[in-house]
């Protein structure tokens, strides 16, 4: 699904240069569950968002589904983040002015599907995630657990191919970052390939294996005893 | 999607309600602006159209050239109509306008005296579209003493009976028939009067007269005539008719004029172009015109265009400023819309299209303030202008196209600046990821500057030039000086008249003459010390009696006035500085100034008994220009009565003089006017503008403001945590103001910079119109750019203020 090669990014500003990614060979198989950790400043976002197609990586190579994207255009990343990527964010990241449905919404309407499936979709999504009843309000009614909730939902909602998590967990309390966890899981089961970033150990371990970045570079990789076969 | 983006447009706008005020209002009232100005300009351009055949009309005028002054005169000689439909294939038809004075209408019981009794040719009504109400409008002006009246002239006499076959009893003993009634002149038409007498009431306007230049002459041309062509051939016409007629008299030859650098050329002007290009493009003299003529200048129209940009530019700036502004506000949802596969265009098209119904909005608050405005302003210039929204089928779609291209411009910048957020910066820091500063943000700041100021200081030159030649010294007295206009219709009685009036203790000295400061002082030719020559002087004359210079306190240069003492004085004239500037003699006291009479055709001499100190008979647009006073009995059919009276209990005066009035004239009425009010009229257009500028000047810096203000809001709200911090480092309130004004101090004096050469070139130009103008001094220029500097300053302080005052945990706990 996902192999990089030497993949490198460089931040230039206009007086020093930084090396936020040196090297990263990674390959992430369909249908697994990675886990990225690492201490601040190692990388782990800047990875994510090339991963994302949010950025281009400044050297190396890059296949996303078998094809080179490391020098799309920006035009062409879009076009394959719609169609194959869900985020979800540390700060969920919801439009205030935009109600849940209409958030969740979002993703589809960039898609151009016709409204009797968008709302079929959106529906469904809305239901799995136990958050229908809410749909007419605005994120800044509801609690930190809802609100990534809505952002899994509108994460998922196109059936993406897979799903980028940059710390989900990290602006929540223990019983909902649970319950979030719980989710990715359930989605990596049904077929969902899973990306993401954590700080704690413990959610780290919900991936089958765990790849830990240091100042740029893939320090080690380890697979999950549990699902290790 | 369309539906998504106004959802988030109408919350938006709910939630930020001091910035959507301001930036829909901001907007509306540069709208309001623009529409108004334009509707002005359009309404400018209209003139004249009526006329079915407005498009074939031209008027003749004639470009002299002599002795390097140019003058180019709107009238031309009665019998040039006649030889250029013989001579010119491409006439269809020609019709001329002339004009004999002042007359006593008498029906009934009924005196008035009318000042607008025009003279045309029959066929007038083939040529201008005025439809009649009563009569045949083929016929009505074939007779002799015919007269076709206005619909508002026949209310005036007549009420509501058909006038037509009725007469006017004429001044002592003449008759005019009413063979018509027409509609009134439309409003826009650059001339226009009551009362059209048949040209052939006066049997001289069928002679073979070159000299006098009295007639507007009207050619009717075949389509697609080369007007170029037919000026060039024109030259034929002053050879072959014009200059025999004057060698003669003269005794030189056309080459020999031509030669010595001087033309004498005819030309045709469109009908169209009379109103607004009459003075800017063929340079006719003013005072050349009819006195009935509405005139414009196409140089106002360009002034109040620009003005009208110039506002909505500020605002379409402010929107555009306040909207990238607030950016950082909208960083977040670009980044979220961009991972969940929104492009670049994708955006482009939500920014431009929320940018698009916010002009809606502000279009549609604008035409309920220009309809709210409109009433004032309409007063303010003396117009009728009025937004149709509904009868005209253009304006809803225009104004909906309207709103389309400004919301496009202005929310073109902010699109492409907002769109190009990278997403992956803003959803880590929450930040665009730009600098807080801006380039174009301040680039678009000190263009509003620019605009401001120069706008500030036309306001205060325009204002300091009326004020200048409103107390200009004008070579006479004209406080207290009382003008009556209808003077001759006490013609044989002014004598006794004067006499009688002398006995009221207020009235000091009062004298008659010709008309004064107007269009159309008529002028001669003369030669000095000769009978013939080349070296004709042009001037012009007014008919004065005794009293003329000690009641205007006109002071003597030479020689001596008029006086009764002596019994020559009816062949002497007096003449002015500027006229014995041309003579290149030091004492031309005592010599010989011949005069043409254009009746006779030959040269009458008179003697120099004086020069007077030059005085402005005209308008200030003029420099004083030679003239000639030649001691009554006047010649001319408007005469003036003017009186110097004391400047205290003026009404009684008045009161006391009109009741010695009507001992002579009988029932009517005096018509008075104070000379300094006359004077101010020549000044409308001037004054107009000057107004105009003002109040849009103010609107401008208004509009400026309201944008720096919601600006600085957005700045300081983004350097709310600097702000606390460098207080909690201990920076005092007055530091924080300098620091978040420096920036902006620095753009208003960059702006001062921009603005000052352009207004200085601009107002200079403005300034060219008047023959007498101010020095153009320094200290407007620094008045204004520190005017504006305290302005931004002001409003800058006040916002900042509001934040810095606070406790700096306050600040701090804001992120």
């Amino acid at each position: 699904m996902i192999r990089t090669n030497n993949l490198r990014k460089i931040y230039t500003t206009e007086e020093v240069e930084t090396t936020a990614l040196e090297n990263v060979h990674i390959e992430i198989k369909e249908g697994e569950f990675v886990s990225i950790m690492g201490p601040s400043g190692c990388g782990k976002s800047t990875l994510m968002n090339i991963l994302g197609l949010l950025d281009n990586p400044s050297g190396g190579e890059y296949f996303f589904t078998g094809t080179d994207v490391a020098k799309y255009s920006e035009r062409q990343r879009a076009m394959m983040r719609k169609e194959n990527i869900g985020f979800v964010f540390q700060s969920f990241n919801l439009i205030d002015e935009l109600t849940i449905y209409e958030n969740v919404e979002l993703p589809l309407l960039y898609l151009k599907m016709p409204v009797d499936e968008r709302k079929r979709k959106v529906k469904k999504v809305l239901e799995i995630m136990e958050i229908m009843h809410r749909r007419n309000h605005f994120p800044q009614q509801l609690s930190g657990g809802q609100q990534q909730r809505v952002a899994v939902a509108r994460a998922i909602v196109a059936e993406p191919k897979i799903i980028l998590a940059d710390e989900p967990t990290g602006n929540l309390d223990s019983s909902h970052g649970d319950e979030v966890m719980k989710m990715l899981t359930e989605l990596n089961d049904g077929g969902t390939t899973v990306v993401m970033v954590t700080h704690s150990p413990t959610y780290a371990e919900y991936g089958h294996r765990v790849i830990h970045l240091f100042d740029g570079k893939v320090v080690t990789e380890n697979f999950n005893s549990k699902f290790h076969v | 999607m369309f539906s998504n983006y106004y959802k988030i447009f109408v919350r938006t706008l709910s939630r930020q309600k001091v910035f959507s005020f301001i930036n829909i209002t901001g907007l509306a009232i540069g709208i309001t602006c623009f529409i108004i100005l334009f509707l002005f300009v359009l309404d400018e351009f209209g003139y004249d159209k009526y006329n079915e055949k407005a498009e074939q009309i031209y008027r003749v005028i004639l470009q002299l050239r002599f002795k390097g002054e140019d003058a180019t005169n709107a009238k031309t000689a009665p019998a040039l109509g006649n030889v250029l439909k013989k001579d010119f294939p491409e006439v269809i038809s020609f019709t001329r306008l002339g004009y004999f004075g002042q007359h006593n209408l008498r029906y009934n019981n009924k005196v008035i005296r009318e000042g607008d009794i025009y003279t045309a040719d029959s066929n007038y009504f083939d040529i201008f579209t005025l439809p009649f109400v009563y009569g045949d409008s083929k016929n009505a002006l074939k007779n002799p003493n015919s007269i076709v009246i206005s619909e508002t002239a026949a209310a005036k006499y007549f009420g509501n009976e058909n006038p037509l076959g009725k007469t006017f009893t004429v001044d002592d003993g003449g008759t005019y028939l009413i063979t018509g009634v027409m509609k009134d002149y439309p409003q826009k038409s650059s001339f226009s009067c009551n009362f059209l007498l048949s040209m052939s009431t006066y049997s001289e306007t069928a002679n073979q007269d070159w000299f006098n230049l009295g007639y507007t002459t009207f050619l009717v041309l075949k389509k697609k005539t080369n007007i170029s062509e037919f000026n060039n051939k024109m030259k034929n016409v002053v050879r072959d008719y014009v200059w025999p007629q004057a060698s003669a008299v003269l005794g030189f030859s056309l080459e020999n004029f031509n030669k010595s650098g001087n033309a004498y050329a005819l030309k045709l002007q469109p009908l169209s172009s009379i109103y607004l290009h009459s003075q800017s493009d063929y340079g006719v003299d003013t005072n050349s015109e009819w006195g009935n003529m509405r005139l414009s200048n196409i140089s106002y129209s360009y002034i109040f265009l620009a003005i009208g940009t110039f506002v909505l530019l500020i605002a379409v700036f402010n929107f555009m400023n306040l909207a990238t502004a607030k950016s950082e506000k909208r960083a977040r949802e670009v980044g979220i819309r961009k991972t969940l596969g929104s492009d670049r265009r994708n955006l482009i098209v939500q920014f431009i299209s929320e940018s698009i119904f916010t002009c809606l909005l502000s279009v549609i608050l604008s035409v309920v303030l220009v309809q709210m405005a409109l009433p004032s302003f309409n007063d303010l210039v003396s117009r009728n202008l009025s937004l149709d929204l509904f009868n005209n089928f253009y304006t809803i779609p225009i104004l909906f196209l309207f709103a389309c291209l400004v919301g496009f411009i202005s929310g073109s910048y902010p699109a492409f600046y907002l769109s190009s957020f990278q997403s992956s910066h803003i959803l880590k820091s929450g930040g665009s990821g730009k600098s807080r500063k801006s380039r174009i943000r301040s680039v678009l700041v000190i263009t509003q500057f620019a605009i401001s100021i120069t706008l500030i200081i036309g306001t205060i030159i325009i204002k300091d030039q009326l004020e200048y030649i409103q107390n200009k010294n004008l070579g006479f007295n004209k406080d207290a000086l009382i003008t009556i206009n209808n003077g001759s219709t006490i013609r044989k009685d002014t004598k006794s008249f004067q006499e009688e009036i002398s006995k009221i203790s207020a009235v000091q000295s009062s004298t008659a003459s010709s008309l004064m400061f107007t269009s159309g002082i008529p002028g001669s030719g003369y030669i000095y010390n000769k009978m013939s020559g080349k070296d004709v002087i042009t001037a012009q004359f007014l008919d004065v009696d005794f009293n003329f210079t000690k009641t205007y306190q006109i002071q003597m240069k030479e020689g001596r006035y008029f006086s009764n003492e002596f019994g020559s004085d009816s062949g002497a004239v007096v003449i002015n500085e500027a006229m014995a500037k041309k003579f290149n003699d030091k004492d031309p006291v005592g010599n010989n100034l011949a005069e043409l009479n254009s009746d006779t055709k030959e040269m009458v001499p008179f003697k120099i008994i004086g020069v007077v100190k030059d005085f402005n008979y005209e308008s200030l647009h003029k420099k004083v220009r030679p003239l000639v006073l030649h001691l009554s009995p006047v010649q001319q059919a408007v005469t003036i009565i003017t009186i110097r009276v004391s400047p205290k209990n003026l009404d009684q005066t008045i009161k006391s003089i009109e009741e010695v009035w009507h001992k002579f004239a009988g029932n009517e009425k005096m018509f008075y006017r104070f000379v300094d009010e006359n004077l101010a009229r020549m000044y409308r257009n001037e004054q107009k503008i000057a107004t105009i500028t003002t109040v849009f000047s103010f609107l401008a810096i208004i509009i400026a403001c309201l944008g720096l203000f919601g600006l600085v809001s957005f700045i300081t709200e983004q350097r709310t945590k600097e702000i606390g911090v460098r207080k909690v480092l201990g920076a005092s309130v007055g530091e924080i103001i300098l620091m978040v004004s420096k920036e902006f101090i620095k753009w208003v004096l960059l702006a001062n910079l921009i603005a000052w050469p352009i207004a200085y070139y601009v107002m200079n130009n403005w300034l060219q119109n008047f023959a007498y103008r101010m020095e153009l001094s320094w200290s407007v220029f620094i008045i204004s750019g520190i005017m504006a500097l305290i302005i931004a300053v002001a409003t800058v302080s006040y916002q900042v203020a509001k934040v810095a005052v606070q406790n700096p945990v306050t600040s701090l706990r804001y992120e």
